[in-house]
């Protein structure tokens, strides 16, 4: 029985450990450039975060980044663009695709 | 006897999956988790105090779950956790407050607030069978007098 217990716990605790290394996000999309919709699948990309823009509280999408010049545009941080001057940001969070 | 050990077992062990994925994952991406902790309806004064008590908390449960004379204390912390996040989920929902973004770790965070309430339902359930068949286990063994274990 012993045997049993150990083998099924250390396979909790093997599948919990790569399943979280594995789906925690490969890179920083934020690092990228980021873009704001300006209208209907229109993009325009966006200033310094925290000068030119900031992500209030919200549950849309801020910004996008594109990894194929602009021909689709995938969703990097979630909230409302607010394009407000000097406002004090967290960082927003990053959604993973 | 058999069956209901390794059932017991698999109970622990899905409920380990659990919380030590979301805990693990929360500390791999830890701005993000600090900023989704900091959206949430709460006071924001609890923001450092809850990203690191929660990840931590869940780490004890998996250990308090994975040791025999501790499993019963692990169920009891299961039910507490996962009844809390129902609870939450359910005022989610029931728009107790405006929208919330889930702060989860990994794949979780993907998921819609009612499969999310779905999957804490699910494991609300796991706590409490863990906690009757622990229990009911704990009875039919049979009782050592002081005498008997002396000899």
């Amino acid at each position: 029985m012993k045997r049993i217990k150990w083998t099924i716990m250390s396979l909790a605790v093997i599948f919990s450990v790569c399943g979280a290394f594995v789906t925690r996000p490969h890179y920083d999309c934020t690092t990228m450039q980021q873009y704001y919709e300006v209208s209907n699948n229109n993009y325009a990309p966006t200033g310094i975060l925290g000068i030119d823009y900031t992500c209030s509280q919200g549950s849309g999408t801020c910004t996008y980044y594109t990894t194929n010049g602009g021909i689709t545009y995938t969703p990097c941080m979630s909230g409302v663009y607010d394009p407000c001057q000097g406002c004090i940001v967290k960082k927003p969070s990053v959604k993973t695709h | 006897m058999f069956r209901r050990q390794v059932l017991l077992e698999s109970i622990s062990a899905l409920l380990i999956l659990l919380f030590l994925y979301a805990s693990l994952s929360k500390f791999l991406d830890f701005g993000t988790f600090i900023h989704d902790m900091s959206v949430q309806p709460l006071p924001e004064s609890w923001t450092p105090f809850l990203v690191r008590f929660i990840p931590c908390t869940e780490i004890a449960v998996s250990i308090l779950l994975i040791f025999e004379r501790t499993r019963l204390l692990g169920f009891y912390t299961s039910l507490a956790l996962m009844g809390a996040f129902t609870i939450y989920s359910i005022l989610i929902l029931s728009h107790f407050f405006p929208y919330v973004p889930c702060s989860c770790g990994g794949v979780i965070k993907h998921l819609t607030w009612p499969q999310h309430l779905v999957l804490n339902l699910f494991f609300f359930g796991l706590a409490i069978s863990g906690i009757l068949i622990q229990r009911r286990k704990s009875l039919k063994q049979p009782f050592i007098t002081t005498k008997q274990s002396l000899v």
